[in-house]
């Protein structure tokens, strides 16, 4: 299945795509994974603009045509 | 030891200067900066005072850190009683002043009193002296900082000092220095500008002494190299690497906080300052930092030539400091405004009259927003169509609010006056009367519990619930980080070190550098507890002025009006919940006054 990607902040610079290949059955935490974008690195994921939080990165499955935001973490500024 | 062991008294009735010890006892209690600026602050001045009288105290503190070879070490704070809140205002800069200061030998400047005429505070060598401001009253930052060079012969003077906002009583003039780095929050240069002090420049040439120097410098390397591998983002991107995730995440505050996305974000985002134009054009020139520091998060850009702000004004194609988060944000969503070269003009503008963009944009966001409810008219407004999103609007009332001229001196006042004054007060986006920095407290409820119980007011670098924040949009559990980090934030802002290191470094790595350093032994558990006296003694500095538990509050806007979109659609702030447990958790009593036990607990009975 496919689903589309937007990722904020310097994550830019680790995932320059706009769209991910994944099997069906995929979690949120897999399609991070197969962004090649280490976990600490991501503040919020978000699906179709709802938030997924850490805990439940693993059990939250993506659908076909899913839009996934993978959020850069906050720093203050 | 780090500390210089001496401060500087100026009494600006008297005309003297006097060289005395610090305080050693209170160093090791407040360690520096903000924390012992506070305690020289609570010791020397009645907390009811005026804030724009002469009994107000205005202190320049440096901390035990500050000027040595650790990463991010050219950090100073302005600490003094807020003309905006009525309460502690305490703000912090970088750029070299602060080292300087230092190696000049003192750890602290106590400015005291108020001057019959205008003067500035000359710290050279081993002259020390009050001269004449007569030919630099009414001049901007940048031509002070030139005028006082040259007037000394003397290029490498490092130089803070206010614009003609802080001689005219914007209620949020910045002190300014090296340019374009501030003391930007709260007023601070406001309290400059009623003392008749215009600036202080310094020149050192002592250097500091540090305890141990070869474990001192051995850690400081370690914690070099550790805060590179976390830091990069913010040496490519800046702050305003933000601007899109708070895009993403619902909490970038829009159009005086109506709204909490704002479309024409990537306009003006991290991406677009690095971004080529059809001519060839880039905002960014480069990075810069400041002393000692090796994140570099500061941007230096420049103009459009042929843009309508500067086309016909030469004296500005020059580079200068571009857009952090902040300043992007007050110029930007707050005021519906797209415009990069727009806000980086309104930057300029507020380096060069010294102001507050976080306080001036949200001001003027409260201002339009009374303008299109028909509150007020361009009968008002100087002719000027205040509507959101209008650019030149933006840059014609920065430039009126820097000289206090005509609508201007309306925006001067800040956004609760002016608010209040056309019968709105529920327009003004304050916390005690400081304006809010860019999050919205509906999508960040722990940045909600910090803002309003902020000793400053509305501040967002006086805690750090991001990382709780972002993974969940209620106030559960938010109580406790906000009180943890507020501590530790109040021990590092001491230090002498930047706040953008603790994304990198915890209290074990402050600790073990702050103890290379300093004299006693330094823990992560007396960090931690430092911090919580500060915070408390700052919280008594205000309770002692009269603010209230009915001051920890937030504007109806955010505690009722539910976010209209984003991850946190449909919520609002839930300070009512959050609250009470903060006040266990602090060991305060019900109104929000630190209980016999805790003051005992931290040795402030």
């Amino acid at each position: 299945m496919q689903v589309k990607v937007r990722v904020t902040g310097h994550l830019i610079d680790l995932c320059p795509v706009d769209e991910v290949e994944l099997p069906e059955g995929a979690s949120v935490a897999d399609a991070v994974a197969a962004l090649g974008i280490p976990p600490e690195q991501v503040g919020l994921v978000s699906v179709d603009g709802q938030a997924v939080s850490k805990a439940r990165r693993d059990s939250t499955l993506l659908a076909d045509g899913n839009e996934m935001v993978v959020m850069a973490p906050l720093t203050g500024g | 030891m780090s500390w210089q062991g001496k401060i500087l008294r100026v009494n600006l009735t008297s005309g003297e200067v006097t060289p005395e010890p610090l305080n050693m006892e209170w160093a090791n209690d407040y360690i520096g900066e903000r924390g012992l600026g506070t305690k020289y602050l609570w010791e020397n001045m009645d907390p009811k005072a005026d804030p724009m009288g002469p009994d107000n105290v205005l202190i320049f503190a440096t901390g035990p850190l500050t000027g040595t070879s650790a990463s991010t070490s050219g950090r100073y704070a302005v600490i003094t009683k807020g003309p905006l809140t009525g309460a502690i205002a305490c703000s912090n800069s970088g750029g070299k002043f602060g080292a300087e200061l230092k190696y000049a030998g003192f750890d602290l400047l106590l400015v005291e009193g108020r001057s019959e005429k205008p003067v500035y505070l000359l710290i050279e060598g081993d002259e020390i002296s009050l001269a004449s401001a007569d030919k630099i009253w009414g001049k901007t930052v940048w031509e002070t900082d030139e005028w006082i060079k040259k007037q000394h012969h003397n290029p490498m003077l490092k130089i803070a000092t206010i614009g003609i906002a802080g001689e005219r009583g914007v209620r949020y003039a910045a002190v300014v220095n090296d340019l374009h780095r501030a003391a930007g929050r709260s007023g601070v240069g406001t309290v400059m500008g009623a003392k008749n002090l215009k600036a202080i420049a310094v020149r050192g040439t002592g250097g500091v002494r540090v305890k141990d120097p070869q474990r001192f410098m051995q850690v400081t390397d370690e914690m070099k190299n550790l805060l590179a591998k976390e830091t990069g983002g913010l040496t490519k991107y800046g702050t305003n690497a933000m601007m899109d995730t708070m895009q993403e995440f619902g909490g970038l505050p829009t159009n005086n906080f109506q709204e909490v996305q704002f479309d024409g974000y990537d306009k003006i985002d991290a991406k677009a300052m690095l971004k080529t134009d059809d001519t060839g054009h880039t905002n960014l020139l480069t990075n810069k930092a400041c002393f000692g520091c090796t994140i570099a998060c500061g941007r230096i850009a420049h103009i459009r030539k042929d843009h309508f702000t500067i086309q016909n004004r030469k004296e500005y194609w020059h580079a200068s400091g571009g857009l952090e988060y902040e300043t992007a944000f007050a110029f930007g969503p707050v005021v519906g405004v797209d415009d990069i070269d727009a806000c980086t003009f309104a930057g300029y503008l507020m380096n060069e009259h010294g102001m507050d963009p976080i306080s001036f944009g949200v001001t003027l966001a409260a201002a339009m927003e009374l303008y299109e409810m028909g509150v007020i008219t361009t009968d008002d407004t100087d002719g000027v169509e205040l509507n959101f999103g209008n650019a030149e609007a933006l840059t014609v009332m920065a430039e009126k609010t820097g000289k206090q001229e005509g609508f201007g001196e309306i925006l001067g006042m800040g956004s609760k006056l002016m608010c209040e004054k056309y019968g709105h007060p529920e327009l003004s986006m304050t916390v005690k009367g400081q304006e809010f920095a860019g999050y919205d407290s509906r999508a960040l409820q722990g940045m909600g519990l910090g803002y309003a119980t902020g000793n400053r007011g509305a501040c967002h670098l006086k805690h750090d619930t991001f990382e709780v924040d972002m993974d969940d949009q209620t106030g559960e559990g938010k109580a406790e980080p906000c009180k943890t980090s507020q501590d530790w934030t109040a021990a590092v802002d001491s230090s002498g070190l930047c706040m953008f290191t603790m994304g990198a470094w915890g209290a074990p790595e402050f600790a073990a550098q702050l103890d290379a350093d300093s004299e006693g032994d330094w823990t992560a558990e007396r960090l931690m507890e430092s911090g919580e006296r500060i915070w408390n003694l700052e919280r008594m500095f205000n309770l002692a002025a009269g603010l209230t538990r009915a001051d920890d509050t937030l504007p109806e806007r955010l505690l009722k009006d539910p976010a209209p979109s984003g991850t946190a659609k449909g919520r609002v702030n839930e300070l009512d919940r959050m609250l009470p447990e903060y006040y266990d958790l602090r060991g305060w009593n019900e109104a929000g006054e630190p209980t016999e036990d805790t003051l005992g607990r931290l040795g402030l009975s």
